[in-house]
């Protein structure tokens, strides 16, 4: 399928947003924050956001920004806002809760893509699943950008010592998320955290 | 009660009376049924913009496609711009925010958080009516034409090659209606007699900007109003202008039409999606206001009952878990809540400590709703509010 001129848009805006990220290699388990490792799997290059479209984070892509974007939000403690969105005051961000219940994490994740002004943003299938020797969560995403571009997403998330680390995939739906999916799966199955800062990290 | 196209004439004669000594029948420029700008002048080339936008729209995910729900607000556009229908064509965009707009060809989008926030069909048609001011008075011309000497021109052409994401941004349309206070007093005015003159009850586009201003005041973080209050002249001053020209005219309203079943009837389908994508905004101080205002207006919907639960859980403040598990409980009680509201009275039991509240209400989720996508995170809670696995 030849994709479409909204994703050759975006692969413009990559394009533009490029010069900053540096290289991730695939060989290497790599600390992504708060004592989590992860196995990058293929060749990864990374960024530390805001970029263009105005969040932070550190991301690592592929293709280009706005391709296919795998976002570490690693912890996040209460009272802060999961990331900060170029334009957007910290105080109209809805800010993490050690109280959250996994859901009201899932809609917290939903509501800052909305707020970094998304369209149809939509979250399905919430489940636990392993997150290093812990419980963690997974959940599908679907959002339109306000460039009219379509995406899809999963997310995985842990809460742990009163923080909260995320780990966010996006990617057209159109050709890119289907062909970056299985590589983000085994990125999140290679989880590793450390039990206390420094220490050795637990499949 | 809505009225029939029978009373059309009688209407226009009134709508002539009407509009004879106001504002909107002062100018001598308002557009003349059918018209079309030449290419080759400032405003044919602003068409031609708006022209390519509409395009972009016309293609775009965010349009909403329902038939019954884009044919009645058509009607209503109709009805109240009678000989100018031709000229107007209504996109109805799947947004939370809170807003209309008209651009200067004759494309009027309305976004679906307005929809959410109109609750009847006299409220609405005097958003609409004051958007269809904005365009036979031609004001956003006046302001392409004011732009020009500045670089604002250029920002309003070069958006206008963004499709829905440019509208949605508030970039080329935007840009254009950014109406100065006396163009959207002009607007309320001009709206105001459209809705009078068709039978509208005239105090209700007052109360559409009163509960709009409540909602906004509910924020104290709130950096800018909501779209549709950001390039207009104070609330209070609207408020006190739409009030007393409603009170002047009240006396001799006879049969003043609201229309509050016409339009659940048509928006129902579609309010919990509308509820949910609301809550997207991450504005829940907000989201708590209106969704009461809602429930205010039908307390007994189940539905709104529910929401208003979901909003008070996700504001999460102070007495706020308390406040969400009694409108989850009003919401059971009554009729046409989701099954979803057992879940949510589970959730906020749990952080309260009620274990036992939190299990009954979790297990008669799962027993209503067996095949859940989200059945593991509640057996999960379930583990959590101490039941056996």
């Amino acid at each position: 399928m030849r994709p479409h001129k909204l994703v050759i848009a975006a692969f413009c805006l990559a394009l533009a947003g490029c010069q900053s990220f540096k290289p991730v290699d695939a060989m290497k388990a790599v600390d992504v924050g708060d004592g989590i490792m992860v196995e990058p799997q293929v060749a990864w290059a990374y960024a530390v956001g805001p970029l263009n479209g105005g969040m932070s984070g550190t991301v690592w892509t592929i293709d280009g920004f706005g391709l296919n974007e795998l976002r570490f939000l690693t912890g996040v403690a209460g009272g802060a806002p999961l990331l900060r969105i170029d334009g957007i005051d910290r105080k109209d961000m809805v800010a993490y809760n050690t109280t959250m219940l996994p859901d009201d994490v899932m809609e917290m994740i939903a509501g800052t893509l909305g707020k970094a002004g998304n369209q149809q943003v939509r979250t399905a299938a919430l489940h636990p699943v392993p997150f290093g020797a812990g419980t963690g969560f997974r959940f599908d995403l679907g959002y339109t950008t306000k460039d009219g571009l379509q995406m899809k997403g999963t997310a995985l998330f842990a809460q742990r010592a009163n923080k909260l680390d995320v780990i966010l995939f996006v990617a057209p739906t159109e050709y890119y998320y289907d062909r970056y999916a299985p590589t983000v799966e085994k990125v999140f199955a290679s989880v590793k955290v450390a039990d206390a800062p420094g220490g050795k990290p637990s499949s | 009660m809505r009225l029939g196209r029978s009373a059309g004439p009688a209407f226009a004669a009134a709508l002539l009376c009407a509009l004879s000594g106001s504002a909107f029948a002062a100018s001598s420029d308002v557009l003349a049924p059918g018209y079309r700008p030449a290419l080759d002048t400032d405003e044919g080339g602003l068409w031609a913009a708006m022209d390519r936008e509409e395009a972009a729209l016309k293609v775009s995910p965010a349009l909403v496609k329902d038939e019954a729900l884009n044919a009645y607000v058509k009607k209503i556009v109709c009805d109240l711009a009678l000989e100018q229908c031709t000229s107007l064509r209504v996109y109805i965009v799947d947004d939370p925010s809170s807003n209309a707009m008209t651009a200067p060809n004759g494309m009027i989008i309305v976004w679906t958080g307005l929809l959410l926030r109109t609750q009847n069909e006299a409220e609405l048609a005097f958003i609409l009516a004051h958007e269809i001011t904005h365009y036979l008075k031609r004001h956003s011309l006046l302001n392409f034409q004011t732009v020009t000497h500045t670089a604002g021109a250029i920002a309003v052409l070069s958006a206008s090659t963004g499709g829905i994401g440019g509208l949605l941004a508030f970039g080329a349309i935007g840009a254009l209606a950014s109406y100065s206070r006396d163009q959207e007093r002009e607007a309320d005015a001009g709206g105001f007699d459209l809705v009078t003159a068709k039978g509208y009850d005239p105090r209700q586009g007052a109360l559409f900007m009163a509960n709009t201003a409540e909602e906004e005041d509910a924020n104290p973080n709130r950096t800018k109003p909501s779209a549709y209050l950001s390039s207009h002249p104070a609330t209070k001053e609207r408020l006190a202008t739409l009030s007393k020209r409603a009170s002047e005219i009240e006396s001799q309203t006879h049969a003043a039409m609201i229309g509050t079943e016409a339009y659940h009837a048509i928006v129902e389908p579609h309010r919990a999606a509308w509820l949910e994508e609301e809550f997207n905004r991450g504005d829940y101080l907000q989201s708590v206001v209106m969704i009461n205002q809602l429930v205010k207006m039908e307390p007994e919907s189940g539905l709104l009952r529910y929401y208003a639960g979901e909003a008070y859980r996700r504001r999460n403040a102070k007495g706020d878990i308390e406040s969400a598990m009694a409108a989850y409980q009003a919401a059971i009680a009554s009729t046409g809540a989701p099954v979803a509201v057992h879940r949510g009275l589970g959730m906020v039991a749990l952080k309260a400590g009620q274990k036992d509240v939190a299990r009954d209400a979790f297990q008669k989720y799962l027993s209503l709703a067996p095949d859940a996508g989200d059945r593991a995170t509640v057996q999960y809670y379930l583990t959590a509010a101490g039941a056996s696995q």
